[in-house]
């Protein structure tokens, strides 16, 4: 189908697009130049304009999350998708896949609707580190790993413990602290040929990041337990790493009395999902916002209980209104307010770019047309823009409308789950790391039936 | 390792011998040598022989004793009533460096909801002190699967009723007064209702369509059976392990017969 979407304010800061009126035409699901005619216009004049959304931490699939549904009532997959749709995004990433719980992940991505997906592979490095000790061994560490990430059709490698640790005291000697560790990742990530996301945490902040362009510090938030962590943060930044804020709502819904769930990923820590609030640390994330100058933070809720979808047109709001921050917070925070196109580069842009999804998150000619027409008024101050930005009035999704006039007009939009196509072979060191488990890991890889449709990229 | 309303030697054998209680771990390299095993039913079931502690409680008291060894463990008295092996058990679980709960189908008579849910601060309050796992041990072949699939879909784990437009989720059981026909698939219902009900069902001729492959309760008094394939041996299907993965089961014969879910969809297409 041939659209053209008439007369919109544009927003696109890759484009250096900052509200100027033009037209967008799109043909076989991506945006071309202007074309002699066209099946369908959109009217957009006055209305604004973006690349859709792109979430960066979407908890949706992790595995345990149905324990979050059994005590706390977490929305379904039907509801998290609508949800995101609604708001104007159309792919989701999800944090934690672990390689037993690959192809748990898939399922669970391949059940939500109408957005496409993508995972992160986290490394488990206790698994690793008999090898990770000899860097002759690293070359045969990353081919391991991209034939993993491959195998588990993940897109991108994860390390949310960085760092080598038994609770048992016989396994002292096996203990690697955090400074090597982060040396020995930054050399995966160039064997590799791709940043590492790391999952911020205050013991990595007041670390040294040996080539800060090979991190990306995840959910920067909840690592924030103390305030000389916002300047380390800031630093590191400044230094070339790349982060994403992991806001997170003020107050809880549901009281103190919530049990906490915690999933034994086989991690040195359990993945905690319904953590005990901080809201010191929510503050400072939201403070961190505001004084980042750069380009280096993508937008980011802190996860499912602490920064559920539904709220993320507040969280929206306290990014470029003082009052909303008074409201939730009781404090400015920060002078800074940001602009539409910063919004639009810190939800879309740099979203598509930290995950390597080159054809999103712009409006440029030969984009996907991932479009979201959002019906904000011309006269509307920034205090009522959460208004309108929290309900996306069309989406189109490789040039498909999928959200029109305010309702999912097409719940059964084809999607997919992205992943990176590696062609990496399998080691001998993968078949010693098989050998020590004792459940056989390689049959809980993802197989066909378990989720997709998968594209590599 | 507390094994709570569970008799895992009948519901789930490799659970025992596999994984749970003479498997050798990382970290406890003898297997049974290296584990210390306690149970709770009311009945003197097989787990008897190799549960050093074995506390038989009477129906009713689930509730006093969970909450008796939450007492104990935050350092407060036991309530009264406190049932007998109450103390025993709090000290068996307060020694523990790494601990799993596994609870079995008994946990669902009586308050099942209230008991699971003392069970789950239990286990948080266990956790303070060291690692401690609640693990539901689910019976029949891929009743998890059930589970994530309700959890999935609806965002709740009772049983769904679509009759009003929205889905409401209901926690007690069926009442089956109310009901005139009944679609049985992937269970032996007739086998896990009370007698009174299947007494009542038979009394009233209420029509049973069963889809199963095997002859069972069900199907023996069904007034319609449409025999299906047996998911991962006559057809491939995704099954959940207890510990919610989910597997691809491969299928092993040829089989003339259509699965579940193909019956559903075409008895949905034709009465739709």
């Amino acid at each position: 189908m041939r659209l053209k979407i008439a007369g919109g304010r544009l927003y696109d800061p890759t484009c250096g697009l900052d509200g100027e009126a033009g037209d967008l035409y799109v043909e076989d699901g991506r945006l071309v130049a202007p074309l002699p005619e066209v099946d369908r216009e959109i009217e957009a004049r006055g209305q604004i304009v973006t690349p859709a959304g792109i979430e960066l931490r979407g908890q949706v699939a992790t595995y345990g999350l149905n324990f979050l549904r059994l005590t706390d009532g977490a929305p379904s997959l039907r509801e998290l998708g609508e949800s995101y749709a609604l708001l104007g995004y159309t792919h989701v990433h999800e944090p934690f896949l672990t390689g037993l719980t690959a192809g748990y992940v898939q399922r669970q991505l391949a059940g939500l609707p109408v957005v496409d997906t993508s995972a992160s592979l986290v490394l488990n490095l206790r698994e690793l580190d008999q090898w990770l000790r000899f860097p002759e061994l690293l070359p045969e560490v990353g081919q391991t790993l991209l034939y993993l990430l491959d195998e588990t059709r993940a897109l991108n490698f994860r390390v949310v413990e960085p760092f080598v640790r038994y609770r048992q005291g016989f396994y002292a000697h096996r203990t690697i602290e955090p400074e090597p560790t982060l040396e020995i990742l930054a050399h995966l990530s160039r064997i590799t040929g791709a940043p590492l996301s790391v999952e911020a945490s205050p013991e990595v902040l007041r670390a040294r990041l040996p080539e800060p362009g090979a991190f990306h510090l995840a959910a920067l938030g909840p690592a924030l337990t103390a305030d000389d962590l916002v300047e380390a943060a800031l630093a590191h930044l400044e230094a070339g790493a790349t982060g994403d804020l992991g806001l997170m709502l003020p107050g809880r819904k549901n009281g103190p009395t919530r049990l906490p769930v915690r999933i034994d990923l086989g991690w040195f820590r359990s993945l905690d999902l319904n953590p005990a609030l901080d809201e010191a640390a929510g503050r400072r994330a939201l403070a961190l916002a505001l004084c980042c100058q750069g380009s280096q933070a993508a937008f980011s809720g802190a996860g499912m209980a602490q920064a559920p979808v539904s709220e993320y047109p507040r969280m929206f709001s306290w990014l470029w209104d003082h009052a909303a921050r008074r409201q939730d917070w009781h404090d400015d925070l920060g002078a800074r307010r940001y602009s539409l196109s910063d919004w639009v580069w810190a939800t879309r842009a740099l979203p598509a770019r930290l995950l390597g999804l080159e054809d999103r998150g712009r409006l440029s000619l030969g984009a996907r047309a991932d479009v979201a027409i959002y019906d904000v008024p011309a006269y509307a101050p920034p205090g009522q823009w959460h208004h309108y930005l929290g309900r996306c009035r069309t989406l189109l999704k490789a040039g498909e409308v999928v959200v029109d006039n305010f309702s999912l007009v097409n719940p059964e939009a084809p999607r997919a789950t992205y992943y990176r196509q590696t062609g990496a072979e399998a080691t001998p060191m993968l078949a010693e790391i098989c050998q020590f488990q004792s459940l056989r890991r390689e049959n809980l890889w993802v197989k066909e039936g378990l989720g997709g449709p998968w594209v590599g990229v | 390792m507390l094994f709570w309303g569970a008799n895992p030697i009948h519901s789930a054998p490799r659970h025992v011998v596999r994984y749970a209680v003479f498997a050798r771990g990382r970290f406890t390299e003898r297997g049974i040598e290296d584990r210390q095993m306690a149970a709770v039913d009311i009945y003197p079931t097989e787990l008897a022989r190799f549960c050093p502690l074995f506390i038989k409680i009477n129906p009713g008291q689930e509730v006093d004793l969970v909450a008796g060894v939450a007492a104990i463990l935050a350092g407060e008295p036991p309530p009264d009533p406190v049932v007998r092996g109450t103390r025993r058990l709090a000290k068996f679980l307060a020694a523990a460096s790494c601990g799993v709960i596994f609870c079995g189908r008994g946990v669902s008579y009586g308050p099942g909801l209230e008991l699971f849910d003392r069970l789950a601060r239990l286990v948080a309050l266990l956790n303070q002190q060291a690692r401690f796992f609640l693990f539901p041990l689910s019976g029949d072949f891929n009743s998890n699967g059930l589970y994530h699939l309700l959890l999935n879909e609806t965002g709740q784990a009772g049983a769904p009723d679509f009759g009003t437009g929205e889905v409401v989720t209901h926690y007690t059981p069926m009442d089956f007064r109310e009901v005139d026909a009944v679609l049985v698939a992937g269970a032996d219902l007739l086998w896990f209702l009370p007698d009174e009900q299947v007494e009542d069902l038979k009394r009233r001729r209420v029509p049973i369509v069963a889809l199963s492959p095997f002859a069972n309760r069900t199907t023996g008094q069904a007034a319609v059976i449409l025999p299906t394939a047996l998911a991962g041996i006559e057809t491939a299907e995704v099954a959940y392990r207890m510990d919610g993965l989910p597997l691809v089961l491969k299928q092993l014969v040829d089989s003339a017969l259509p699965p579940d879910h193909q019956v559903l969809t075409d008895l949905q297409r034709l009465i739709g």
